[in-house]
């Protein structure tokens, strides 16, 4: 069964042979694999693949794999970095704290106007409409901290 | 100078840790295996972290800036004198170097652990410390810092000290007005150029003339000291990976050190601390130059974050060290009796994205790991479910790995890596990057010079998982995935505790 994933951001395609409760076959990139669980507990899990185990950590999305960190969730939950996929949707470009909200619901704004200033690493970063709209919702008040690509303002 | 000499004994039974995160941990450890009460404090954000509650007593600093909370003064000498504790420790950081507030500790009755207020005064200040160093006869970086800005004569001191020289703005930095002169016939147009841009940006073109040290590397010397008279060096840190600043690789014995070099290191430290009469623990920073020169950079007056790498390879507890001296005690031991052993590596996990421009990062912490390899040591100010915002600063943890050798210490260190892990949905850390610098042959080799993480960019670049790693990932997915549907059925085995754990978050 042909399946699509999203390994670190990059789309994977995998092809699943035959799966049960501890072993898994299939195909990436022209390759087959044979994969086994060899042992678990608690977010650690010792996988077996022709005859090498290896050690993997797992949390949620994220994963350490002999020591590398992968991110695997299905395509559509992907995040993409920096951007928002919607135009009309303003993201946080990094972590920071909403220091203060320029417009208020339902107020026109022309593209290029500044609409929240966020503050990261002592510094201000001016966030602007990227086209001519309303706002429609505010998701955040001032004071408050935001992650990376959080959507801070919708515009309609 | 009489500073603080032949101090009558004062036991103490009650310490206030005024500090946060992994050192005050680290402090309440000691103080605990010494029978000494804690008092912990915490501000509103943090009452799930993990130093929060620790101590015996526990006080809320409320919310707000850092001034009103860990750098308030007043409240914590009124929570100190409320709760009768007869020491204050400052860890690192925050108070630990304000001399006005140790003076303050001081008039409460309380004590102070840590140097005297002098001692904290005379090396805080770059002009009257180097002016003790210089009349010590300690090196200094040559330079001079005058004011006779003649051409000519800037240019007669740049020969004195020999070439390359460092042209600097006196009125601030950043680079502007910065400029390095290999050549003598170059000086006298690079210091117009330098001038020129110093005006621009500080509307002062005063500049100050330093000898350049190409390769340089931070060696830095722990020393303690007790009021009986008796300074000891604890032997050197090598601390030259840093980042615009901050250390993020730390290790002691220094690849660059032979025993002639380090016993004329630790004798200028040494002379120091015997020449200021300095109390308790400290650091003095030393500029290692390729052709063995050294020169004073500055002492760090109190406990500093790399402290573990030193406590390895001597196996000394320094947070002891320091009660004991606070209370007056001789310190039992010669110099001799002071012993490097081993290798030991300290890496600093930051909550930060390297492959991103070093950008800070927030987050919840899901799961920090378990450390399981031998001889290795985790430092942590957290705990699985905490968050992590820029309130503080981004450093995470410290993981201090140990060998009989150096090349033992960096394999203990990448395994421990993969043990401790950070993982979390949102939350970024440095983790892969140090595995990264711990992996490449200038590192193997010991090439650590302060600008490291520059001259290395291109082999320090983030590298894709490898197919390998990818399928192991995938499997692990899919598994995982098949596991939940079945889930429905199992009620015992392995995978229900996997699961169950997974859930529960």
């Amino acid at each position: 069964m042909k399946r699509k994933l999203s390994v670190n951001g990059k789309e994977v395609v995998v092809d699943v042979h035959e799966i049960n409760s501890d072993f898994v076959t299939f195909s990436m990139n022209n390759k087959t694999y044979g994969i086994g669980i060899e042992s678990s507990s608690k977010g650690k899990l010792l996988m077996t693949k022709e005859g090498k185990n290896s050690k993997v950590i797992n949390s949620g999305t994220k994963m350490i794999v002999m020591g590398k960190e992968l991110e695997i969730v299905l395509p559509k939950t992907s995040r993409i970095k920096g951007q928002s996929e919607v135009l009309g949707a303003m993201v946080a470009p990094m972590a920071g704290k909403v220091l203060k909200i320029l417009k208020g619901l339902n107020e026109k704004v022309v593209k290029g106007d500044a609409l929240i200033i966020l503050e990261a690493m002592k510094m201000e970063h001016t966030i602007k409409a990227d086209q001519d709209g309303k706002i429609e919702k505010i998701y955040f008040k001032e004071g408050d901290q935001v992650t990376h690509g959080a959507v801070l303002v919708k515009l309609c | 100078m009489n500073m603080k000499s032949n101090l009558k004994f004062r036991k103490i039974e009650k310490i206030l840790i005024a500090n946060r995160g992994e050192i005050a941990i680290r402090i309440h450890k000691t103080a605990k295996e010494m029978g000494i009460k804690t008092i912990t404090l915490y501000t509103e954000e943090e009452k799930d972290l993990p130093h929060a509650l620790l101590g015996d007593e526990s006080v809320n600093l409320g919310s707000g800036p850092l001034k009103e909370t860990y750098l308030n003064q007043e409240k914590i000498l009124r929570i100190a004198r409320e709760l009768k504790a007869c020491a204050i420790h400052p860890g690192y950081g925050f108070l630990s170097e304000k001399a006005d507030f140790a003076k303050k500790v001081n008039s409460e009755g309380l004590i102070f652990i840590g140097p005297s207020v002098e001692a904290i005064e005379l090396m805080g200040d770059k002009k009257t410390s180097k002016e003790k160093i210089v009349e010590l006869n300690v090196p200094s970086i040559p330079g001079y810092h005058g004011n006779n800005q003649s051409p000519e004569f800037l240019k007669k001191e740049a020969i004195k000290m020999g070439f390359p020289v460092l042209i600097k703005a006196s009125a601030g930095g950043g680079g502007k007005g910065m400029r390095i002169v290999t050549a003598e016939s170059d000086f006298l147009s690079e210091l117009e150029g330098a001038k020129r841009e110093a005006l621009n940006a500080f509307s002062d073109d005063t500049v100050l003339i330093e000898k350049y040290i190409q390769s340089p590397r931070h060696i830095e010397i722990q020393v303690m000291s007790d009021s009986h008279g008796n300074h000891f060096h604890l032997y050197e840190r090598e601390c030259s990976i840093q980042r615009r600043y901050q250390k993020i690789v730390e290790e002691s014995p220094s690849t660059a050190l032979d025993a002639n070099l380090r016993l004329k290191m630790t004798e200028a430290a040494l002379k120091i601390t015997r020449g200021i009469n300095y109390l308790g623990a400290g650091t003095v920073e030393l500029i290692l130059d390729t052709d063995g020169s050294f020169y004073f950079l500055e002492m760090n007056t109190r406990l500093q974050v790399e402290h573990p790498v030193t406590e390895m390879v001597t196996g000394l507890d320094l947070v002891k060290l320091q009660i004991l001296v606070a209370q007056g005690e001789k310190l039992n031991f010669s110099q001799e009796d002071i012993k490097q052993k081993g290798h030991a590596i300290e890496v600093r996990l930051y909550a930060e994205d390297p492959d991103n421009h070093f950008l800070p990062s927030i987050g919840r912490i899901d799961l920090i790991g378990d450390l399981t390899t031998e001889n290795c040591r985790l430092d942590c100010g957290y705990k699985d479910g905490n968050h992590v915002s820029t309130a503080f600063d981004p450093m995470l943890a410290k993981l201090i790995s140990y060998g009989k050798n150096r090349d033992e210490a960096i394999e203990k260190m990448q395994l421990a890596l993969n043990e401790i892990v950070f993982l979390g949905n949102e939350l970024k850390t440095n983790r892969d990057y140090l595995k990264r610098i711990l992996s490449i042959e200038p590192f193997f080799k010991g090439l650590t010079y302060t600008h490291f993480v520059k001259t290395y960019a291109d082999l320090l670049k983030f590298k894709e998982a490898s197919e390998d790693e990818i399928s192991l990932g995938i499997a692990q997915f899919l598994l995982l995935e098949e596991a939940e549907k079945l889930n429905k059925h199992v009620v015992y085995g392995p995978w229900k505790e996997l699961i169950d754990f997974k859930n529960i978050r």
